[in-house]
């Protein structure tokens, strides 16, 4: 049969005209951040009539902008590296060693996972302040390697590793942690893939703990620095300047997003149990 | 000398009773297999040998020293799984010597073991691969050379070739008895799959509900069960098993009555008795003044042979007749039984000697 | 068989601030809830229910109850519609529609300075996208700037109930479509009577976990109206906020932060029980 020549469809053109609207806000503050200021003072069009890369370029030279990334960048490696340590060596554990008191503390973990983070926020601001930690990374870190959601993912895929290869590698005289490091971290890592892309793309956006916590601007993440330049830019004239701010800020999850878009959306269906 | 020794060995899961004291000696060199049906306790079996599960009571002796102590590593025992356990992250020559590493083999041992089991098996082209890209047999001859390379004093397999296909199975199954007749070593082989039994062990030991039934060589127990249990285990289609009663005893020979039939035995039993009375189908045959008479219900054409299933009142019987045996559904017929080829089973299933 | 009680130490790691950090700040702030607890004033009271009483007798509590829950029946719909239109047109699997379900996800993974920062200056009354077409500042609108928060969290978070839809969608077996066929089933008819039937647990999944998403809303709010105009956008998490951390009424703000908790806790049992039997097969 040869190709049929069919006009295409109507419903084809109009989801593509949607989503050329959605991107629209993306699209245009990109002009903006290409243009000068003064020219955005008259009119903010959506094709830029100059093209300039001064806003990024004092990104560099004025702002604080690099500070905050690496403040974002050192405690999103951080939460992100802990998280898969602790939650793998705990699901392992939940799901493959009987020790006592198991099924309870596993309950009580599972039962972590419905806490809203609001909930808990109050006392932590209280521990931190009395420790005199407000400020640091640590402060930023350490309530966030807490989350029970990487546990509960870990013990799940754990739990699906056929027990006859660990029965073997019990055989081929190793022990638990031997077993643990060079056969089952191995074979979770798809799991660990998707856990440490969520855990980096949670800890980066993380907004209502940092906020509470870092409030000396060269200790604010990237998230609460560009938090705080909100509200001022309707009398800034650096409308441009804020756009390459957001744009450069937003970089390394655009980038995350482009490389591992197929883990990501395959994460989110996934945590359906689907 | 045994290689491997158990004594009342007992395993109870909470209150479920997996073994219920199981003693054996397997001899160094047997190629030992363990059958029953489904549940009857083979895996915890083996698993309690290679120490995979702790037994409950009792004592495991491998090559004469204590084992049920020893951790499953320390016991010198190597085990095959029914879906192989491979390291799916390890090529083929990892996966062989994963195990000699942990135990601080040197380099060039451990090449060496890894090179002559290669060739045994005929895998060197394998030993880059990972599992995930290998066939089933091939992954299985990996599993065997995982077991190979550890030298062990006793070889464990759970069911090795149930995930395979039915041509690969028998394949793999003269291989792994060329592999047995090779190395020389002791093996212990969990199937529930009678003819592999048959075909493989020099000693079939049948479980039964956490029991050993009995412990002979395949043919001892195909010609000698000791029980029905065992005498419609062994066998297919299994052996028929009547009830019957003793009508008339005269010296050495006895005469009882079994669906409708009279049949004689050349023992003396008390008149009155109450017996079973046993004949596997191929010693029955079609013969028109034979004992047994009944209607036809199925012919069952295997081709070399007919499966013919007669039934008199509510007893059945089954007789293997030639492939183009003449008969036909609803037909009524006699099979007659070879001489001396009755089992007779007293009333709780224990055999009283053939007639 | 080897000793189990190494699992201890393979979980302790975890264990530890996890129980310093969501089991001991639990217990605290029920107890911060019992006292009246300025952290100024260092004033630590034992009040009892003092707190609870005080909620239920405060109109501003009352007020962001209100406004959490307009804009949680607004924003759920709102995403649960869109997120099923964008699966039900985008399933098929086109290299464009591929593309397409990229550009919808996308704005998921910006945080939320990022996606208010971009909304903030699209709306803006003078210089902004939307100020291009009509003539409002809607942000400063009592009727609008629910709407307009709205609109800015759909945009921000459409990928996620799209995801979960497509997801859903792909577990509908082809030969019950082929079968319609046969049968002369239309488009819509197929839509009504079979598509959107086997959606029904993924729906209701998907209501109640945006549910739990969108009443903790905060960040949006903060940073795009303040809770203004005149506390027309003032939420609860943001009423909390407020008490803590501007107020530092510390017991009153943990009586808050408990009922939210017991709220969540309700609905995240329901998605437990919810997303628990698939996860059985
Ligand atoms: N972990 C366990 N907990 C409780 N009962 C168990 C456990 N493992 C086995 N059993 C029970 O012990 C008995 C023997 O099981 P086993 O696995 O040894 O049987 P099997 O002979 O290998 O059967 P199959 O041919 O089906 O593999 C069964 O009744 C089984 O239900
Ligand atoms: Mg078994």
């Amino acid at each position: 049969m040869g190709k049929k020549l069919r006009p295409v469809p109507v419903e084809v053109i109009a989801i593509t005209l949607v989503a050329v609207l959605w991107m629209l806000p993306m699209l245009w503050i990109t002009a903006l951040s290409l243009q000068p200021n003064r020219a955005l003072l008259r009119a903010t069009p959506l094709i830029p009539t100059q093209v300039t890369g001064e806003n990024y370029a004092r990104l560099f030279a004025v702002s604080e902008v690099p500070r905050w990334l690496l403040n974002s960048a050192i405690v999103a490696l951080a939460i992100t590296l802990l998280t898969l340590i602790l939650s793998s060596l705990a699901g392992y554990a939940f799901a493959r060693i009987a020790f006592p008191g198991r099924k309870a503390v596993f309950a009580l973990v599972m039962a972590g996972m419905m806490i809203p983070e609001q909930a808990l926020l109050l006392p932590w601001h209280e521990m931190f302040a009395s420790t005199h930690l407000h400020n640091t990374h640590a402060a930023l870190v350490l309530p966030r390697i807490s989350g029970a959601f990487g546990v509960f993912l870990m013990t799940q895929f754990f739990k699906g590793i056929p027990r006859e290869i660990e029965e073997a590698a019990e055989l081929d005289n190793a022990g638990r942690f031997r077993t643990f490091i060079t056969i089952m971290l191995p074979l979770a890592r798809p799991a660990l893939t998707t856990l440490g892309i969520f855990t980096f793309l949670g800890a980066w956006n993380d907004f209502f703990w940092p906020m509470v916590s870092a409030t000396r601007t060269e200790m604010y993440t990237i998230t609460i620095g560009l938090a705080s330049l909100q509200g001022n830019f309707a009398q800034s004239e650096g409308l441009g300047f804020l756009m390459a701010t957001v744009i450069f800020a937003s970089l390394p999850v655009i980038v995350l997003y482009v490389i591992f878009q197929r883990h990501i959306v395959r994460g989110v269906a996934g945590g359906l149990g689907a | 000398m045994a290689d491997l020794v158990l004594t009342d060995v007992e395993k109870h899961y909470g209150d479920v009773a997996a073994l219920r004291g199981v003693s054996l000696d397997v001899e160094s060199g047997d190629f030992v297999a363990f059958v029953g049906p489904s549940g009857c306790g083979k895996s915890t079996l083996l698993r309690s040998i290679a120490g995979l599960e702790s037994i409950t009571s009792g004592e495991i002796r491998i090559g004469g020293e204590r084992a049920d102590l020893k951790a499953p590593g320390d016991r010198g025992v190597a085990m095959v799984f029914q879906a192989f356990a491979l390291y799916p992250h390890m090529t083929a020559r990892e996966n062989l010597a994963f195990g000699l590493r942990n135990i601080g083999l040197p380099k060039d041992e451990i090449a060496r073991r890894i090179g002559e089991a290669a060739r045994i098996l005929k895998i060197e082209p394998l030993l880059e691969r990972r599992p995930g890209a290998m066939s089933g047999g091939q992954r299985q001859r990996i599993a065997i050379g995982r077991a190979i390379v550890k030298e062990p004093k006793l070889f464990l397999f759970d069911e090795p070739l149930s995930s395979l296909d039915a041509a690969l199975r028998v394949e793999m199954r003269s291989e792994i008895v060329r592999l047995h007749q090779r190395l020389g070593s002791t093996m212990v082989y969990v199937t529930h799959d009678q003819v592999e039994a048959m075909t493989m062990a020099t000693h079939i030991v049948v479980l039964n509900a956490g029991r050993v039934e009995q412990v002979g060589t395949p043919l001892e127990l195909y010609r000698s069960p000791c029980n029905v249990f065992v005498a419609r285990f062994l066998g297919s289609p299994p052996m028929n098993v009547l009830p019957a009663e003793v009508e008339k005893n005269g010296g050495a020979r006895a005469e009882l009555r079994a669906a409708d039939a009279t049949i004689a035995v050349d023992r003396a039993i008390p008149v009155g008795t109450r017996l079973f009375v046993g004949v596997r189908p191929e010693d029955l045959h079609l013969a028109d003044d034979g004992p047994f008479r009944g209607e036809v219900q199925v012919v069952e054409r295997l081709g070399h042979r007919s499966l013919v299933h007669l039934s008199r009142g509510d007893q059945t019987l089954v007789a293997e007749c030639p492939g183009d045996v003449p008969v036909h559904v609803g037909e009524q017929i006699a099979v007659a039984p070879r001489e001396r080829s009755f089992h007779l089973f007293d009333e709780a299933g224990l055999a009283i000697g053939g007639g | 068989m080897r000793s189990n009680r190494i699992g201890l130490l393979f979980v302790a790691p975890f264990l530890l601030p996890f129980l310093i950090f969501v089991v001991y700040p639990l217990l605290r702030s029920v107890w911060f809830s019992l006292h009246k607890w300025d952290l100024l004033g260092t004033e630590k009271a034992f009040v009892g229910v003092g707190n609870y009483r005080l909620l239920a007798a405060d109109p501003f509590f009352w007020s962001a109850l209100r406004n959490t829950l307009l804009f949680t029946f607004m924003a759920v719909p709102a995403l649960v519609i869109t997120g099923l239109a964008l699966a039900l047109v985008l399933e098929r699997p086109l290299r464009l529609y591929a593309g397409l379900r990229a550009v919808f996800f996308a704005s998921s993974v910006f945080s939320v300075s990022v996606v208010t920062l971009i909304w903030q200056v699209v709306l803006d009354p003078r210089r902004g996208l939307l100020a291009k077409a009509v003539e409002v500042d809607v942000l400063s609108n009592r009727w609008l700037a629910m709407p307009a928060i709205v609109v800015t969290t759909v945009w921000w978070g459409v990928g996620f109930p799209m995801v979960l839809f497509l997801a859903g969608l792909q577990q509908i077996p082809r030969a019950v479509y082929e079968a319609a066929q046969l049968d002369h089933a239309s488009r819509w008819a197929v839509l009504r009577r079979i598509t959107l039937p086997a959606l029904a647990r993924t729906t209701l999944l998907v209501v109640v976990m945006e549910f739990i998403m969108q009443f903790q809303i905060f960040g949006q709010v903060l940073l795009l109206t303040g809770g203004g105009p005149s506390s027309s956008t003032r939420v609860l998490v943001m009423y909390l906020y407020e008490s803590a951390f501007r107020d530092w009424q510390l017991g009153y703000a943990s009586a808050v932060a408990n009922l939210l908790f017991i709220a969540m806790a309700v609905a995240s049992f329901f998605q437990l029980r919810l997303g628990a039997p698939r996860e059985a097969t």
